[in-house]
């Protein structure tokens, strides 16, 4: 649901029952055109495509939500990039890039992800809302797991690396399964159900809202904000549960190809420090997410999100 | 039954997300002489988005269907030929491999099955019994030193069967094998017909070793009434000690496994290898294959450090420059401090 020109301000605030077109999936996407990884549109592109194509395949009412979080100068957003390739899209948010110079305090970290994936969880609309990345295609499993979904159940999928030499281009659910594509299995850690958690966590929009998102308590960095997350949930008792497999091509600066030089190296790091205490629980203040701050439509189809 | 005109081999390639690997193949297979004696079909598993897949106007490319074994089945059914084979992605074809297998002239019913080579520092070896042959016992105690790529099933045969198993998704072609060899039903071609790997399973691409050598262990306890062979347990312990790496979650493992097995890289592959027979052959004769692809069947070498981890091969290093007392005392110090962390082990 996006604004028309001229929409009126409004603050973000929890979906509710009233809702009732309200759909039943919200895919909450971050980033900026920042080219992060190497080719990160076009990676983005291939993923939203099959995605979308599958679920719609499957019948899964659903919205695809992006919140552009300090966007690159003198580029143009990756909002309006999305918004020309898919006419599909169903929300799209910049957000003032003056929010990320108040709120960071590590200057290495310029992408706040869990940030922006606060400010879409407290704009979802959907029954459920699932927190991923912008290059994590669905299994199949995945996808026939939607409509038996309960309220109140934290849900994960194991992340399996695709080579990067399979690419992209016209890919299926044979390709991504097959043996030969495969890198590597990020297993799941036992007792919190983390380890690349952060493509793919699902729970429903309202205790996402109940347990205030992602931790923006402890801001000098980003990696393990995800593990931090499910520590969070099963502290306030919810059960997890496996739903399946996500697929996710390797590329350059993904955590598996960087932890290495970045532990040894913290002051590098893109993501921030990795030996901070994650496994402690937290609790966000009530402006979490952005929630109270208002929007304004952009253009015709993009909302901005600028400081007061 | 095929006419005089008509292909006598159908060749069914499931294309490989690795688009080089598959190229490769097709590339051996096409440059092959004469020609018109196979018909090469590309199981394509990509959406079309731009036309085919592979632009070869020698092979007919389709999609793939989920039941690849159905579809394997209609197509053969289908197409008029007299043998079908489905090769690997690795597999690179020897020239004149197909003018042999025809040449062969077997009776009607009658599956051939051929030679395959492997590189082994550098140089290719024929892995089986010399001469070769079929040895079924060899076959019925887990030792398949045939590659599904050197086995040209007889169509009608196949289809009287009952096709592959489906139970064994990744070594139907063994078992095919094995169900057809017990009733004397496979004759030998005398040539070497393909290049490909072994790491350690002929023919099988090493993505997919960990679930054919399950197959192969299950179905080898069928075959023997649940009595596990050397040839199962050798080929599983290959796959154990190449894959068994110390993982980055600690204890993910049991840690002894991995110390037992992980002692063995390399050496159980190559003791399979030795099991199935490996000799020189007559004549070096290499795959007619130009593209980038043509390294695809080398693999990793049999042989050598080079195929060990990083960790391992320093490990290696540092013993070949160290004096053997010095060495055999360090071994003990770290022993006596494993075991005071970890008793059992």
């Amino acid at each position: 649901m996006s604004a028309s020109p001229g929409q009126r301000p409004r603050a973000a605030g929890p979906a509710t029952s009233a809702e009732t077109s309200a759909p039943l999936l919200t895919i909450v996407l971050v980033g900026r055109n920042d080219d992060f990884g190497g080719d990160f549109n076009g990676r983005m592109f291939a993923a939203a495509e099959f995605n979308h194509r599958n679920l719609e395949e499957a019948g899964i009412p659903h919205e695809f939500v992006l919140v552009e979080w300090n966007p690159v100068p003198d580029k143009p957003y990756l909002a309006t990039l999305l918004r020309q390739r898919f006419p599909w899209w169903h929300q799209l948010y910049v957000v003032d890039p003056r929010w990320h110079q108040q709120l960071s305090v590590n200057p290495k970290l310029v992408f706040m992800e869990f940030f922006a994936k606060n400010v879409a969880i407290r704009r979802a609309r959907g029954r459920f809302v699932l927190t991923t990345n912008t290059d994590i295609w669905l299994s199949r499993e995945v996808v026939r797991a939607l409509p038996r979904l309960r309220d109140g159940v934290l849900y994960r999928a194991i992340r399996v690396d695709l080579k990067r030499e399979v690419g992209y281009e016209g890919m299926t659910h044979e390709v991504l399964e097959d043996p030969e594509s495969f890198l590597r299995t990020n297993v799941l850690s036992r007792g919190y159900y983390s380890n690349a958690s952060g493509d793919f966590l699902l729970l429903d929009g309202g205790t996402y809202r109940t347990l205030r998102g992602f931790n923006e308590v402890f801001r000098e960095a980003k990696i393990h904000k995800d593990a931090n997350f499910c520590v969070h949930a099963v502290a306030r008792g919810l059960p997890v549960d496996v739903i399946g497999q996500v697929y996710h091509l390797d590329h350059e600066s993904s955590w598996n190809n960087v932890a290495h030089v970045y532990m040894a190296d913290p002051a590098r790091s893109h993501v921030g420090r990795a030996d901070w205490n994650w496994e402690q629980d937290y609790e966000n203040p009530d402006s979490w997410g952005l929630g109270s701050i208002p929007e304004r439509p952009l253009d015709d189809q993009i909302l901005f999100i600028g400081i007061p | 039954m095929s006419g005089p005109d008509q292909p006598q081999i159908l060749v069914v390639i499931r294309a490989s997300p690795l688009r080089e690997r598959t190229a490769g193949l097709i590339e051996s297979i096409t440059l092959q002489k004469p020609a018109g004696l196979v018909r090469v079909l590309v199981l394509s598993r990509r959406r079309a988005v731009a036309g085919p897949e592979f632009r070869d106007e020698d092979v007919e490319e389709i999609e793939a269907e989920t039941d690849f074994l159905g579809q394997v089945q209609r197509l053969a059914r289908a197409s008029g030929c007299r043998w079908l084979v489905l090769p690997s992605s690795f597999d690179r074809y020897l020239p004149g491999a197909f003018e042999a297998v025809v040449g062969c002239e077997a009776e009607p019913g009658r599956t051939i099955v051929g030679a395959c080579q492997v590189m082994q520092d550098g140089r290719p070896v024929v892995v089986g019994p010399d001469p070769f042959r079929v040895d079924y016992f060899a076959l019925l105690s887990g030792f398949n030193y045939i590659a599904p790529g050197a086995t040209f099933i007889d169509i009608e045969q196949y289809l009287s069967e009952g096709g592959l198993d489906p139970r064994y998704p990744s070594a139907g072609v063994y078992e095919y094998l094995l169900r057809v060899g017990a009733a004397h039903g496979l004759d030998c071609c005398g040539s070497v017909l393909l290049e490909t790997q072994a790491v350690p399973f002929p023919g099988i691409a090493p993505e997919w070793v960990a679930s054919y050598g399950g197959e192969a262990l299950s179905m080898i306890l069928t075959y023997n009434r649940s009595f596990i062979t050397p040839g199962s347990a050798l080929g599983l312990g290959a796959v154990l000690a190449d894959q068994l790496a110390p993982f980055r979650h600690k204890g993910f493992y049991d840690k002894r496994l991995v110390s037992l097995v992980g002692a063995g890289a390399g050496g159980f592959r190559q003791r399979y290898l030795d099991q199935l027979g490996i000799r020189e052959p007559p004549a070096v004769v290499r795959p007619m294959v130009t593209s980038a692809a043509s390294g695809a069947a080398a693999g990793p070498p049999l042989m050598g450090t080079a195929a060990l981890p990083a960790a391992l091969r320093i490990r290696l290093g540092i013993k070949a420059l160290t004096p053997r007392v010095i060495w055999d005392l360090l071994r003990r110090v770290r022993r006596a401090w494993e075991a005071f962390g970890d008793p059992l082990l």
